[in-house]
């Protein structure tokens, strides 16, 4: 025993932990500037990836895939939505639909589309800088041998780390974070087509307004192929959606609801302020309450996850009304009585309120990861962590699925 | 985790089952061992209780170790004593899950690994049933931490693995 004992310490050393970290990384794949431009139109339709903000426009959907570009649906009949056609709009997150025209981001830039066919959509001008992005290649001096990130290819790779709770930690970051799924306000006093709650680009009043980090950024659409920029307003805050009513833009951020004036519409003059804790923060409105939901989160920061109801006639001075717990809501939707709160991993919880401030939940599907809805005719448009689902709410406590696009 | 509880359920009944038939004893063991490798050398305590028949040990156990991290391995153990002496030698083989324990990071999931411990030793039998156990042998422990996020380029899974392989030296009593 003695020498097994021995055995035991001497040998030891030929004995060690063995700890590894497997992570993913993605490669980019770059194309010219010109090659890039030259490619931005109507290509054959395709699969869905990672699917992130909606739009609305008459019987199409656009999709958004995440830096990808626009897949556009005919939903003449949403219970069988036909794929077809997709554009290539390399670092597309936003979009806006307005008469034939779709406007969307491309990085730093602002592309304007003609989509008089969608089958034959193409690029009719590019407003370079538009949008302060700068990344993948995006620089404010580029020419079209520039070279830019339009794909990235998936990796895992595995690296030995110390065995001990001080390892080292690399992170491989890309630079751009999925504030995902946030689409903009959109609304139902939009001019043109409909967006989600998370969007981040509006139109109203001939105009199309972004935000963008703590910006607000104003162009004239009266020559809708031709947009003009007009105006940055510096928010002073960390704004994520905008969502038109009526004369206001409710515009959301990380630490409040701010809502600006657009009597003027070259000129939106802020009118009041409801600050809120650090949260991401989707905002709808009507015109007598705007509804914010809050949530918490790696990119949010703060542990709020509730909906806040706000009064907002006195429009200087919105009033917290009330406050219902979620669990990490993010877009939301309003269709007279009924709130729509899709809840993160709770799925879409749909509730009706009758004065506006208290609600009562009428269903929970809660089989779907949701994060953004449009509702329009009775059908709404859930983007979801596995696809876009569509639901009949002729009867709000008991939605009908019609049709999932899914993801590839 | 359910299932190991249920297996030793068994194992502790069908024992208790084979005790009303053929004199099967309970039997405790109680060990404190150093572990020891060339990263490091840790302590750990454990505790296996079931029953012995003709030479044969069968039980369940559970421990208390640290190895850079804290972790409570639960297992079954399966143990032969030989000769009639009053020292015996004896080979042992434990397997079961190790329950990480540890403080847990945001945003990893932590995920409870394997426990394997196998050696043999000699017991020092100074009282009928009750005696002085030395072993040494080998030791295998494991967890992992796995994180998912989306970021606009795509999914991300990052997961850490850890294994700690060990050769220990346990002294205990048994009775």
């Amino acid at each position: 025993m003695g020498i097994g004992t021995l055995l035991t310490f001497l040998l030891s050393g030929c004995f060690k932990d063995n700890c590894s970290r497997t992570y993913t990384y993605y490669l980019p794949v770059y194309k010219t500037l010109g090659q890039v431009r030259a490619e931005m139109k109507s290509m054959p339709a395709k699969d869905v990836e990672l699917p992130g903000k909606i739009y609305l426009y008459g019987n199409y959907i656009f999709l958004n895939d995440l830096n990808k570009g626009i897949h556009i649906y005919d939903n003449s009949n949403p219970s069988s939505p036909r794929n077809v056609a997709f554009i290539n709009i390399p670092g597309n997150v936003d979009m806006a639909v307005n008469g034939n025209i779709l406007y969307a981001d491309s990085y730093s830039d602002l592309v304007t589309l003609d989509i008089t066919n969608p089958l034959d959509a193409k690029a009719v001008k590019f407003t370079e800088d538009a949008l302060s992005t700068y990344a993948y290649g995006y620089t404010r001096t580029r020419t079209d041998s520039t070279l830019i990130v339009v794909d990235w290819i998936k990796r895992d790779t595995t690296v030995d780390i110390d065995c001990g709770k001080n390892e080292s930690v690399i992170l491989y970051y890309d630079g751009v974070t999925l504030n995902s799924y946030s689409s903009q306000g959109g609304g139902k006093s939009s001019p043109a087509g409909i967006a989600g709650s998370m969007a981040r680009f509006a139109l109203a009043k001939d105009h199309l307004y972004t935000v963008h980090q703590s910006s607000l950024k104003a162009f004239n659409l009266s020559s809708p192929k031709e947009p003009s920029f007009e105006k940055t307003i510096d928010v002073q805050l960390a704004v994520e959606t905008i969502f038109p009513f009526q004369n206001k833009l409710f515009i959301g951020s990380r630490s409040g609801m701010a809502i600006y004036n657009i009597d003027d519409a070259s000129n939106p003059v802020k009118e009041g302020l409801f600050s809120h804790a650090t949260s991401c923060d989707p905002v709808v409105a009507d015109s007598k309450f705007a509804y914010v939901t809050l949530r918490s989160g790696t990119t949010c920061q703060g542990y709020s996850n509730q909906l806040d109801v706000l009064n907002i006639e006195n429009i200087d001075n919105p009033v917290l009304l009330k406050t219902h717990l979620m669990t990490n809501p993010h877009g939301l939707s309003k269709d007279g009585e009924l709130l729509f709160i899709c809840d993160g991993r709770d799925g879409l919880k749909v509730y009706k309120t009758k004065d506006g401030v208290n609600i009562e939940p009428t269903q929970t599907i809660s089989n779907i990861e949701a994060y953004d809805i449009i509702t329009h005719n009775k059908v709404a448009l859930v983007v979801a962590s596995d696809g876009l689902y569509q639901y009949d709410y002729g009867n709000p406590s008991n939605l009908k699925f019609l049709s999932k696009i899914s993801v590839k | 985790m359910k299932h190991t509880i249920i297996s030793l359920c068994c194992a502790l009944a069908s024992i208790t089952f084979a005790n009303a038939q053929h004199k099967v004893k309970f039997s405790s063991i109680n060990q404190f061992g150093v572990l020891r490798n060339q990263n490091a050398t840790t302590l750990t305590v454990q505790t296996v209780n079931g029953a012995c028949y003709k030479g044969w040990f069968a039980g369940a156990g559970i421990g208390v170790d640290y190895h850079q991290y804290f972790t409570v391995p639960v297992f079954l153990e399966v143990r032969k004593d030989f000769g009639q002496r009053a020292f015996k030698p004896f080979v042992y083989v434990d397997g079961g899950i190790n329950v990480y324990s540890d403080a847990r990071e945001k945003p990893y999931d932590y995920k409870n690994g394997a426990y394997f411990d196998s050696g043999l030793g000699y017991a020092f039998y100074y009282h009928k049933r009750k005696a002085v156990l030395l072993s040494a042998g080998y030791c295998y422990k494991g967890f992992s931490k796995e994180s998912r996020y989306k970021s606009s380029t795509g999914d991300y899974v990052d997961t850490y693995h850890y294994n700690y392989n060990r050769l220990f030296f346990k002294l205990g009593l048994r009775f």
